[in-house]
Order: structure tokens, then C-alpha cells, then sequence
């Protein structure tokens, strides 16, 4: 129902959090789509995610919910939500188009801990087409 | 400098929060230390971490859910490298016995992050995780 994730953290200034998190932390930058999106390996077990803060998501860096879980689900997000729903998981409105990076759904934890689904497209197309914009590997 | 981690939540129920991760999400407990500490694997590329709530670190609020990275050097090391590279941390690095040792910092933005440095103990993976190994997927 859901295999991997990472741990996505909003920031401000997306060329200032990938520098922190690669050249300052020594983590290595896997994926980066412009300002859109970044992930970084911090070895088994981790990979955090930086996406820009924004009205949509509603969330403030350094504030509550400036790090959400985020899970990578492995069929259709309507399936998965109705399994959750069904085991009285309380999701957040509606599941959320979001064009090319896929569709999303937001709930929380039994303490109120943000996290969202994500049905990505490129599990179905193949990552191997989405190539990354740059890539960097200071450790 | 770190190797590997997890993203860690903090709960009021340690119970309630994994049957929630391993029943509810249908994640694999692989590690649980009583009341302290526990692992799920969530698969490729994330560990969540659940710990109870205290010290600061209230559920479901800023800090809630950290970034938790596991030393791989000695604490002093890290600190002294990253303090070289302008990082601010939080406090001086705390004894928890043993669990390991921990040092608190912020990326630019605020947003929490921790580094673990683990014991023989803290590695291992608890008993009642052993004991559920198969767990409930």
C-alpha cells in the first residue's frame, strides 16, 4: 500500500536549504527539480525532502508542520485513501492534483503529527525519464 | 560525517502511536525499547522514529517531527566541523545514558534537527520488536 517516503522539510530559499543540507551537512543531492523540489540521501534510512514553503501547502518553515512524513504509495492514492479512511484515519479534504509531480493527500498522526500521501507519476512512467536538473555530491 | 537516520515524531501514547505506524499505515516495528523508542521501516528511504512527547517537544506542534541523523564520528567532531561551517546548535551535547548522546541544531530556517550518536544498546533492536519481527503489513 506504501513503500518509502522521505522526510520533507519547507523552506524559504531552496538554494539555501540544498547548500546547507549537501555542502554544509556533507549529504548528497539526488534529485533536484528547480525550485520545486529536492531530495537528499542521508544514508539508510533517510532521505530528506525540501520543498519551497507556499500558501497551498500552508505550512511556515521553522513553524508546526515545517516537517511532514511523507509516504510514496504504491497504488492509486484513491485506494489508499479509502483503506485509511476505512481503519478511521481522518484525511484533510480532498486528494490533490498536482499536475506533473502527481496526486496528494494530507492527514495526521492519532497526535496530530502532519504527514501526506503521494501517488508519484513517474512510479508508473519510470523515474528513469524524469532526469534530475543537477546533481551534486559533496559527502 | 552521518550515517543515515530517521525522521522522528513525538507522541503522547507510545501504544496508540505504534499500532497506528504498524497497523493502521501497515509499517514493519522494527525496533521498540519499552516506552522510550520505536522503529518502523516505512521502506526505501524512510525509518520513522517514535519517542514520547516532553522536553520540550510537544506532538503535534513545532518539533513534533525532527530530522534525526546518526553520527558517525564522535559528537565533538561534528560540532566542531559544523560550528566551523556556521552552524548554531542548541545547548551542549546531552548524556542519555544509554540511549547514546544527542546535540540539537536548526537548518537556516529553523526547522529542528538532531544528531544521535548511538550505543551498543541504542543499535540493537529492542525485544519487542524482535518478538513481532513478522509483524503486521
Amino acid at each position: 500500500m506504501i513503500h518509502g517516503g522521505n522526510a520533507t522539510v519547507y523552506v524559504s530559499d531552496m538554494d539555501r536549504a540544498v547548500d546547507f543540507y549537501t555542502k554544509t551537512l556533507g549529504l548528497k543531492l539526488e534529485k533536484r527539480f528547480g525550485n520545486h523540489w529536492a531530495e537528499v540521501d542521508a544514508g539508510p534510512g533517510l532521505t530528506i525532502g525540501l520543498h519551497p514553503a507556499s500558501d497551498k501547502v500552508g505550512v511556515k518553515p521553522g513553524q508546526q508542520g515545517a516537517i511532514h512524513i511523507g509516504l510514496i504509495v504504491t497504488m492509486s492514492i484513491d485506494e489508499v485513501v479509502k483503506t485509511l479512511r476505512s481503519r478511521g484515519v481522518a484525511i484533510q479534504g480532498p486528494v490533490l492534483d498536482g499536475g506533473d509531480s502527481g496526486r496528494f493527500a494530507f492527514l495526521t498522526d492519532p497526535d496530530g503529527n502532519p504527514m501526506y500521501l503521494h501517488e508519484t507519476p513517474w512510479a508508473s512512467r519510470g523515474a528513469k525519464d524524469r532526469k534530475p536538473v543537477e546533481k551534486s555530491s559533496a559527502r | 560525517m552521518f550515517q543515515g537516520g530517521n525522521a522522528t515524531v513525538y507522541v503522547r501514547d507510545m501504544d496508540r502511536a505504534v499500532a497506528f505506524y504498524s497497523k493502521t499505515l501497515g509499517f514493519r516495528l522494527t525496533k521498540r525499547f519499552e516506552n522510550f523508542w520505536a522503529e518502523v521501516d516505512a521502506g526505501a528511504g524512510l525509518t520513522i522514529g517514535l519517542h514520547p512527547a516532553g522536553h520540550g517537544m510537544e506532538p503535534g506542534t513545532k518539533g513534533g517531527v525532527q530530522v534525526g541523523l546518526i553520527a558517525a564520528k564522535p559528537l565533538e567532531e561534528i560540532v566542531k566541523t559544523l560550528t566551523g561551517r556556521g552552524v548554531a546548535f542548541e545547548g551542549p551535547i546531552v548524556d542519555g545514558g544509554e540511549a547514546g548522546r544527542f546535540v540539537s541544531f536548526a537548518d537556516p530556517d529553523g526547522n529542528p534537527i538532531y544528531v544521535w550518536e548511538q550505543t551498543a544498546l541504542s543499535k540493537a533492536e529492542g525485544r519487542e520488536a524482535a518478538a513481532t519481527k513478522s509483524g503486521a503489513r
